[in-house]
């Protein structure tokens, strides 16, 4: 490709797990680098193991290549690599143009130094020239939002300020390859969303851009193309929805969380215990289905007679978002609690939830008075279904229908979508 | 963007290796491409060195005061026996301490140099070079200070060296490369072994009295050895002799001490551009 920014071929790079031997291994490496020889670095030592091996794909500018996979799985290391901070053990790394990194935002801040200062300085070390910061200087501070805290220590200023301003110079540098490593996880919503759009007008300008983020929506948002670092070293790289899907599979095949389990007994309880929970999809026996009926089962043990008990449930995501809740808002029903044990039946027509792991918090609720609370009722994991879409955190039903010119009545043909 | 002609950075596990003499004008490049962040740096470095403080580099001048002062009295009093100096013994030893704290202070600035720049060094890419070359401002700018105290004196004991003084200016650039090529070394293995920087300040501490700075240089046998030993004492003995006015009492230990200077340098950064990824690694 010839008008690849990023190549890299047959990259491999090897840690050691005992920071001893690393620095053996270390010192031996670049004594033979030093005097000239040349070592077989395929061959793994003791202790030392491939974190990436034989990654290869390039990014063209203009383009976007999202890096994901699970913590651990090399993606820093990779972004580190084509950096040029780390040197590859194996392959070949060719980047074409300025790099801009978002790899650490305010590397090289210093805190006594004034934001005026720090963009200078910042900006040096990310390879502007004087003339280039002057001209964009208004819009790096514009950008960033600091302008009454120019001329203050950026001791001073608060995380998100300090963050705002690291991107912010780190963006204006007009880049020919910008690296992105999660810097977006901090900051509010308003400047993340300010963020993706400059990283969305960089690549439309012709930046080529590696993004790493553990976040679906912004990968989703920003990259045309993933590569999946998971479980394997060399990785899977497709299209964007194709390879989150796999991601999305890969993750709830873990078989260390199953359907419902029982729950303890809560933490924090009056004169009620949940004794048992037990999640089932549409028969009793099937796990729950995206999009499918979905019954919770519980065991209650009350002391006590409670008269008109609201049940309340939350489900929280393997990001732990907080995705949905049902409580006396959107249930029908109550349920009136006798001394002993009972069991509780809770149905859910549709669990129009996507597929993922799900921790399951709840209790039961008398008016205000909690009578039990569980921030872990079970942990399930939503199988993925024909009717359920790949992207996205939440999940629509619609259908459509032609409607006639005249706008007076529907047509007869139906059809369905997602 | 810069259209058109872009740069092009290959990196594979031998690169440095792999591109042989060319890598020195590779390395010269770098260094001139990166020009105006070392002064970027060596700009913060001072301005933040002083920014918390009243009496800035004022302070500068206080230690080498106060150590000529306690060995003048030391040596008046005849508690320490000094033999005879080529120059006044406060302007001897004044210009002995600040030449020697030259050296000192940026040793032990390089050295610590990466280690203190965090994740500068760890997250992101540019010639790290420029990290350990700006730690030599500030002790440079104390050394311009100081100069100035060593000027006064000078008059005061109305010592006045002429044109030779000029000489003076390479001496003081060789005792620079001396302490900045032994720095890159160490500022490396400061990044993975902190113990090396705790190391140099007590090599620093001590090693003023294992150079000729506060006494002449020894004529008995065992400590002549010091002199011989010791690459910084060559530079400062002749050092000496220019400020009195006298030619170069031997030029063949300053020969080789320039030498060694210039070897620490050019090794010092060479070892460093290949090795600095490496390291960085293991930071």
């Amino acid at each position: 490709m010839q008008d690849a920014r990023i190549e890299v071929s047959a990259l491999g790079k090897k840690f050691c797990r005992s920071l001893g031997r690393s620095m053996l291994y270390g010192l031996a490496d670049m004594g033979s680098e030093l005097i000239g020889l040349s070592i077989d670095r395929r061959r793994l030592r003791g202790g030392e193991y491939w974190a990436l091996d034989d990654v290869g794909f390039s990014v063209a500018a203009g383009e976007c290549l999202g890096v994901i996979g699970h913590n651990g799985a090399g993606k820093s290391t990779l972004l580190k690599l084509v950096a040029g901070v780390l040197a590859p053990d194996q392959g070949r790394i060719v980047v074409r143009g300025r790099v801009g990194t978002l790899i650490e935002i305010g590397a090289g801040f210093h805190p006594m130094l004034s934001g005026r200062e720090n963009i200078y300085v910042n900006g040096a070390i990310l390879g502007m020239r004087r003339h280039e910061i002057d001209a964009r200087f208004d819009e790096i501070v514009d950008f960033a939002g600091i302008e009454a805290f120019l001329d203050a220590p950026v001791k001073h200023y608060s995380s998100g300020m300090y963050m705002r301003l690291g991107f912010s110079v780190a963006v204006h540098t007009r880049p020919d390859v910008l690296l992105v490593d999660e810097a977006l996880a901090v900051g509010d919503a308003a400047f993340r969303s300010k963020c993706l759009n400059r990283i969305e007008e960089l690549k439309s300008n012709g930046t080529a851009i590696l993004f790493v983020s553990h976040s679906e929506i912004d990968v989703t948002r920003v990259t045309d193309r993933c590569l999946l670092l998971a479980g394997r070293p060399s990785g899977i790289l497709g299209e964007t929805a194709e390879v989150l899907q796999r991601y999305r599979a890969e993750r709830l095949a873990n078989p260390t969380l199953a359907r419902g389990k029982i729950a303890d007994a809560g933490d924090y309880r009056s004169a009620v215990c949940i004794s048992s929970v037990e999640v089932c999809g549409p028969t009793t026996d099937s796990p729950p289905v995206s999009g499918q009926r979905c019954t919770i089962l519980l065991s209650v043990n009350s002391e006590q007679e409670f008269r008109g008990a609201k049940l309340e449930l939350r489900f929280w995501n393997s990001d732990e978002q907080l995705v949905a809740v049902l409580d006396e808002t959107n249930v029908t029903g109550h349920i009136d609690l006798e001394v002993g044990v009972q069991r509780i039946s809770f149905d859910i027509p549709a669990l129009d939830l996507m597929p993922d792991h799900y921790r399951l918090a709840g209790g039961l609720l008398n008016g205000k008075q909690i009578l039990s609370w569980s921030f872990e009722l079970a942990r399930i994991c939503i199988e993925v279904s024909a009717s359920c879409p790949n992207l996205g955190i939440a999940f629509l039903r619609g259908e459509a229908n032609v409607v006639s010119e005249s706008g007076t009545g529907l047509l007869p043909a139906k059809g369905n979508a997602q | 963007m810069s259209d058109g002609r872009l740069t092009e950075r290959v990196y594979t596990s031998d690169a440095e290796r792999e591109r042989g003499m060319a890598v020195w004008r590779d390395m010269l490049a770098d260094l001139w491409a990166a020009r105006e962040l070392l002064w970027r740096l060596a700009h913060r470095d001072l301005t933040v060195s002083y920014r918390q403080s009243l009496l800035g580099f004022l302070w500068a001048l206080l230690m080498p005061l106060l150590t000529v002062m306690l060995f003048a009295y030391l040596s008046s009093m005849r508690l320490v026996p000094i033999g005879a100096t080529l120059l006044p013994y406060p302007v001897y030893a004044l210009w002995g301490v600040v030449l020697w704290q030259l050296f000192a202070a940026t040793l032990s600035a390089t050295t610590s140099s990466l280690a203190n720049a965090g994740p500068l060094v760890t997250k992101v890419d540019f010639p790290k070079e420029v990290v350990v070359l700006s730690a030599v401002t500030r002790p440079l700018f104390e050394f311009a200070i100081k100069l100035l105290l060593v000027a006064v004196l000078m008059v005061i004991y109305d010592v006045s060296p002429g044109l030779s003084t000029w000489l003076l200016v390479p001496l003081v650039a060789l005792t620079l490369a001396m302490a900045l090529g032994i720095g890159l070394v160490l500022s490396l293995a400061n990044l993975v072994v902190r113990d090396i920087g705790n190391l140099v300040g007590i090599v620093v501490m001590f090693g003023m009295f294992a150079a000729p700075v506060l006494y002449p240089p020894p004529q008995t046998e065992p400590f002549t050895l010091l002199v011989v030993l010791n690459p910084f004492s060559p530079l400062l003995m002749a050092s000496h002799d220019l400020l009195a006015g006298n030619p170069v009492a031997h030029p063949e230990l300053l020969g080789a001490s320039a030498l060694f200077a210039l070897l620490c340098l050019g090794i010092g950064w060479r070892l460093f551009r290949v090795v600095i990824r490496r390291v960085t690694e293991r930071a």
